[in-house]
Order: C-alpha cells, then sequence, then structure tokens
C-alpha cells in the first residue's frame, strides 16, 4: 500500500483511526463502569453485613447491644476469611470485634456521628463505618460505630479476569471488523481497478473503449476518458491519413524535378519554379491539416473577441499601406469551445483573406444565439457565386490545385468540417464577399 | 542602409547576406539570439531580419528585448511554420511583418524595401523631389526622367538623406547606416562620395539637392513634388 497517495492506505488508515478511537473508548467506559457497578455492590454487601451485626445483636441489662464471639454468619467466625468486623461504644468503652479479626492489624478508630456512613479503601481492604445512636432503657442515646471490612482480593480477581475477557471480546470484534471493512473496501474499489484493467486492455490494444458498466460517481470521468480516446485515434489517424497523403502527392512534383535532370537552363529553371512551390504547398497544407484539433468534449472556453483584436493588430502591421479599417463587433462575453489554435488558424486566414482581396475595410462579427456564428467581411470585389462552390468543396486534394492558390481557405475547411461547423459564402454590405462560419 | 540578420542556419545566413550586400545594403549577420540582441543594441540598424526560431534565445525574445530598450527600427520575422499562431505572437511582441520559409528572396527584398520605406515615413516606393526621383525597388535615380548612372555607395548616401529628407544627417549616422561595423570612421570616403554625387545628379550645380550644414553634416533639401 506504501504512501499516502493510494486511495486504499487512506481509507484503510481513516478506518482503522475509527476503529481503534471507537474500540478505545468502548473499552474504557465499560472497565469504568464495571468497577463502578462493583464497587457499588461491594458497599451494599458492607452495608447488609452492618445490618445483620446489628439484628444479631442483643440487648444487656441497661437496653445496651451486646454481641456474640460468635456470629450467624460463619465469615466472621473464620480466621482469614476475609470478612472482619467490630462495635465500638464511643461512651461506654464498649469493644467488639469479630474471630475473623485475629491476627490482622484492623484499626477501627474512626467515630462516627449517627447516622453516618462512611467507606474507606486500605490497601487491599474496603472498610465501611457506620455511625448509630441506641437509647438504652432511660431513654439516653448512646454512639456505636460499627464497621465491616471486605478483602479486595476477590474483588480485583473478578476486575481482572473481567479485564482479559473484555480485551478479547474487544480483540476479536475488530480483527472481525478489520476483515469486513477489508471486503467492503475491495468492494468498493473494485469499480476503480476495473478502470485500470480498462485501460490496460486500452494501452495493449485489446479494446477501444472503457467498456465497464461504471457507477454513477465514475461515469463522468470514464465517459471523459472515453471522448478522450476517440479524440486522441481521431487525431492520430488524421496525422496518419495526412502523412499518407502527403507522401503520395509529393510523389508527382518529384518525379517531375527527376525527369527535370535531363533538362537544362531556363527549362530547368521554369520547372524548379513550378514545382517547388507546390512541394511547399503540399507540406504546408498537410501537416496543417494534420494540426488541426477538432472539437473534443473536453475543450475549454475561449474569449473570442481577444483572438481576433490580436490578429487584427497583427495583420494591421502585416497591411500597413493598405491603411485597412478593422471592424470589430464583438461582445466581450462570446467564446468559442475548442482549441485555441485552431481558432487562430480560422480567424487567421480569414481575416488574412478579406485584408488581401479587400480593399480598406474588414468587417470582424460574431453573434451567439447561442451557437456561435463569426463573419468576416471585407470591401473587396467579392466572390462570383460560381467559384462560391468551388471553394466550399471539401476535400478537394491539394496536389489537385493550380500551385499558388494558398491554403488558407483549404485549412479553414478543414477546421469547420471537424468541428462540424458550416461555412457560409455571401455578399457583404461593405461591398466585398461575406464568410461566415455557424458553429452547430 | 544597415541591415542585421539573425539566422542560426548558416547557409541561408551566408545567402541571404551576400544577396542583401549585392543589393547594396551593409549587412551584420549574427548566428544566435545573444549576438544579434548584442549587433541590435549597440549598432543603428535601419532594419532587423529575424528568424523565430533560434537556439537558446528565440527570435521573439531578441524582438522584445529589442523593443524594450526603443530599438524602433523595423523588423521582418522569418518563420519556418506558417500556422497563425507563431506569426500573431511574433508581430505582437514587435515585429512588424512576416515571410515563411522558404521564400523568394525577390520577396525578402520587397519586403525590406517596403518596410525600409514605411519607417522613413514614405508609403511609395518612388521618391520624388522634382526633378529627382529615386526608385527604391530598382535601385534607380532619375533627374528630368534621365537615368543617372550611380555606383552602389553613391545610390545608399543619396537614399538614405532622401529617405529622411529635411533632415541634418552627421557624418557619423550616415557611414554607420551605410557601412557595417568594420569600415574605418576616419577617412574622407564620404566627402568624397557626395562631391561625387553632386557632380552627378546636378552638374550644373543649379538644384543644390544635398546641402552641407557646417560642422553638423549633410541635409537633402529639394521640395517633394508628390510624396505617395
Amino acid at each position: 500500500m506504501g504512501n499516502t497517495r493510494s486511495l486504499t492506505t487512506r481509507l484503510v488508515v481513516s478506518a482503522s483511526v475509527l476503529l481503534a478511537t471507537f474500540l478505545g473508548i468502548a473499552g474504557f467506559s465499560l472497565d469504568a463502569l464495571y468497577q463502578k457497578r462493583a464497587s457499588e455492590s461491594l458497599q451494599n454487601e458492607l452495608l447488609s453485613h452492618v445490618y445483620t451485626l446489628l439484628s444479631a445483636s442483643r440487648d444487656d441489662e441497661n437496653g445496651l447491644p451486646v454481641l456474640d464471639k460468635m456470629m450467624p454468619d460463619p465469615r466472621f467466625n473464620q480466621i482469614d476469611s476475609g470478612l472482619l468486623a467490630s462495635v465500638k461504644g464511643h461512651s461506654n468503652g464498649y469493644s467488639w470485634s469479630s474471630v475473623s479479626t485475629l491476627g490482622h492489624e484492623f484499626v477501627f478508630n474512626q467515630k462516627m456521628i449517627p447516622g453516618q456512613r462512611y467507606t474507606r479503601v486500605d490497601d487491599d481492604r474496603m472498610v465501611l463505618y457506620f455511625g448509630i445512636a441506641w437509647e438504652d432503657y432511660e431513654g439516653v442515646p448512646n454512639n456505636y460505630t460499627f464497621s465491616v471490612a471486605s478483602d479486595l482480593r476477590p474483588y480485583r480477581e473478578d476486575l481482572n479476569s473481567f479485564r482479559k475477557e473484555l480485551t478479547l471480546w474487544l480483540g476479536g470484534s475488530a480483527f472481525v471488523l478489520m476483515l469486513v471493512q477489508a471486503l467492503l473496501l475491495r468492494w468498493g474499489m473494485l469499480p476503480l481497478k476495473q478502470a485500470a484493467t480498462d485501460i490496460k486492455q486500452i494501452e495493449d490494444g485489446r479494446q477501444e473503449q472503457l467498456q465497464s458498466d461504471y457507477p454513477v460517481e465514475l461515469q463522468a470521468l470514464t465517459g471523459n476518458i472515453n471522448s478522450l480516446i476517440r479524440h486522441a485515434n481521431a487525431s492520430q489517424q488524421r496525422y496518419r491519413k495526412s502523412l499518407g497523403d502527403l507522401a503520395h502527392s509529393l510523389k508527382t512534383p518529384l518525379a517531375l524535378l527527376q525527369a527535370a535532370r535531363e533538362q537544362d537552363g531556363q527549362q530547368l529553371k521554369n520547372t524548379l519554379d513550378e514545382q517547388l512551390p507546390r512541394i511547399d504547398e503540399l507540406i504546408q497544407y498537410q501537416l496543417q491539416r494534420a494540426a488541426v484539433m477538432g472539437k473534443s468534449s473536453v475543450a475549454q472556453s475561449i474569449a473570442l473577441l481577444p483572438v481576433v483584436e490580436k490578429i487584427c493588430r497583427s495583420l494591421a502591421k502585416v497591411y500597413h499601406d493598405q491603411h485597412i479599417k478593422f471592424d470589430i463587433d464583438i461582445n466581450a462575453d462570446i467564446s468559442f469551445r475548442g482549441d485555441e489554435t485552431d481558432l487562430m488558424e480560422l480567424l487567421g486566414n480569414l481575416i488574412d483573406n478579406a485584408c488581401k482581396y479587400g480593399r480598406h475595410h474588414v468587417r470582424v462579427s460574431a453573434i451567439s444565439t447561442p451557437s456561435l456564428v463569426i463573419t468576416v467581411e471585407d470591401d473587396g470585389a467579392g466572390i462570383k457565386s460560381q467559384d462560391r462552390v468551388k471553394l466550399l468543396q471539401r476535400g478537394v486534394r491539394a496536389d489537385q490545385k493550380k500551385p499558388g492558390q494558398g491554403i488558407g481557405l483549404d485549412i479553414v475547411n478543414e477546421i469547420v468540417g471537424l468541428y462540424e461547423a458550416e461555412l457560409v459564402i455571401a455578399d457583404s454590405s461593405l461591398g466585398g464577399a461575406s464568410v461566415s462560419v455557424s458553429f452547430a | 542602409m544597415r541591415l542585421l540578420i539573425i539566422e542560426d542556419e548558416q547557409s541561408l545566413r551566408e545567402q541571404l547576406k551576400q544577396r542583401l550586400v549585392a543589393r547594396g545594403y551593409s549587412v551584420d549577420a549574427a548566428a544566435d539570439g545573444r549576438e544579434g540582441l548584442f549587433l541590435g543594441s549597440e549598432y543603428p540598424m535601419d532594419l532587423a531580419i529575424i528568424d523565430i526560431g533560434l537556439p537558446e534565445m528565440s527570435g521573439i525574445e531578441v524582438i522584445r528585448e529589442l523593443r524594450k530598450q526603443q530599438k524602433n527600427f523595423p523588423i521582418l520575422i522569418l518563420t519556418a511554420r506558417s500556422n497563425w499562431q507563431d506569426k500573431v505572437d511574433g508581430l505582437e511582441a514587435g515585429a512588424d511583418d512576416y515571410l515563411v520559409k522558404p521564400f523568394h528572396v525577390e520577396e525578402l527584398f520587397a519586403r525590406v524595401n517596403a518596410l525600409l520605406r514605411r519607417s522613413a515615413g514614405h508609403s511609395t516606393s518612388v521618391l520624388t523631389y522634382a526633378p529627382l526621383s529615386l526608385d527604391t525597388v530598382r535601385q534607380e535615380v532619375k533627374v528630368n526622367d534621365e537615368l543617372i548612372d550611380l555606383t552602389s555607395y553613391e545610390y545608399r548616401v543619396l537614399e538614405y538623406l532622401m529617405l529622411h529628407a529635411g533632415k541634418v544627417i552627421s557624418k557619423l549616422e550616415l557611414t554607420e547606416h551605410i557601412y557595417d561595423q568594420d569600415f574605418d570612421r576616419d577617412s574622407n570616403v564620404l566627402e568624397v562620395f557626395v562631391g561625387r554625387l553632386r557632380k552627378k545628379i546636378d552638374p550644373q550645380s543649379t538644384l543644390k539637392p544635398i546641402e552641407t550644414v557646417r560642422g553638423r553634416g549633410y541635409r537633402f533639401s529639394l521640395a517633394a513634388a508628390t510624396d505617395g
């Protein structure tokens, strides 16, 4: 289990602390309770012995109590029985001790006021002193103190055996509870373990998604993992496809260059001038196409306005001599859900085209109702309707295009496709083209 | 015009330097950001061409540092990656234009020329101060529509003075912008160039386009006919 970064360790440690605390408190209070009850019952027993002594006494000639040597309870008459008694008269000096006190230094020097009771624990004895007033025949009260002591050793033995049993029971239940807890923990952690196994399976290529039926608490997580996996797979496939396309599309210009080795002078230069830009464009197009991240369920929200402002500021420098006026009509709270680089590519290409084909005025606007529509307009010549269809065609391979056409709109098309958005070309009120991207 | 090239790729750096020198610019070249930043901070440059992907100190950092030091000469960035993130980052850091590799040298010349004109406050490539006109793209000078045959150094002196028409340009400034760091400043070559220039564009000495301001330098003092 190792460190506190393990969930199991955390749960085991916390449950164990809880269990230990609970069992500790339970043991302590049971022990205290038992001691209290035992000492109470011992006191009651001593008191009942006092009553026995009282009832065993008989009156002498003055009507005062006298006790016989032998008592009805045999324990008083037996040496070392553990039960000792003594009676003292305070005024007449009467003194009586049970036979069992013989050989014990048992000091009954306590003088009690009538009606008072006092219990004391001496080493291994508990002594009860009981004060009473006894009226003689003339009605004069005489004070006596009855003392009864009991050996504590049997009581302590009881307590010890109780403690032993208590420890046994609590220890046993702790063991059982730990066992149950371990089982519950295994059961509770099962879905996580399953997820780990599933992910391992995916890593090994034996399955493509987290398939098991996960509990509600994990579904958000596993769902996201699944969509990340789907997203990663799609990207990978796109990369693979782009690289395949790239390799394939480079063959033609490379073949032409190879053939050009036979040519000379101007002819060779013409071929180079034709094929080098074509190769450059193919590489740019395919690599950029592969780099598009696409829509993902875990994409973050990106505020649109700052990105548009950044691009317009940058393009204002690039097209400095054209003195372009940028109108930005975007609310600060409008955001785009997706990858920031994709957004940058999309807007960069659209606004760059607007600057390139427009004259002095470019407008970028966006509405969110709530689906996002971004529109870029210019005051150029516009796009003829027969050209619009061609521009909107997706999947036209770059190697089938004439060189020099630029790859900006192809990348825009690629991004629009991956975000399941729609590209609309129309006329702008500025006089030129209006290109809108509507996200679903 | 004195240009700074910061490019780590040796063959490209050498080639660019060669082509730009042949075109009449004086060029200082650096292979990494630190050296480039030093040259850009210490010498009066008219323009810098900076590759974004430099080892150690990136091109973006060099641009930021130069702008922080109030170096306001135009900067053209070269980037191998054509994505907008890179372009926008460079332009936001303080560059003025970008060029994606690979590029035609002619395209680079056009951008450099446009940036130099722009920074001098001219919006067209032909500077006209009747009857004199100077075409910064073709590097041609005409007087009354007649082509004047100038050497490369003579052209550079005239172009610099005309781009800063009306301002007094000290000999030191002129030298620094016409030659790279290895030039011997004590020689009086400059006076010789100016003297020959005056003879070539104004043989009758009726226009007096280049004025000598005693103790301070030279001034191009014809009035602009149409500029832009």
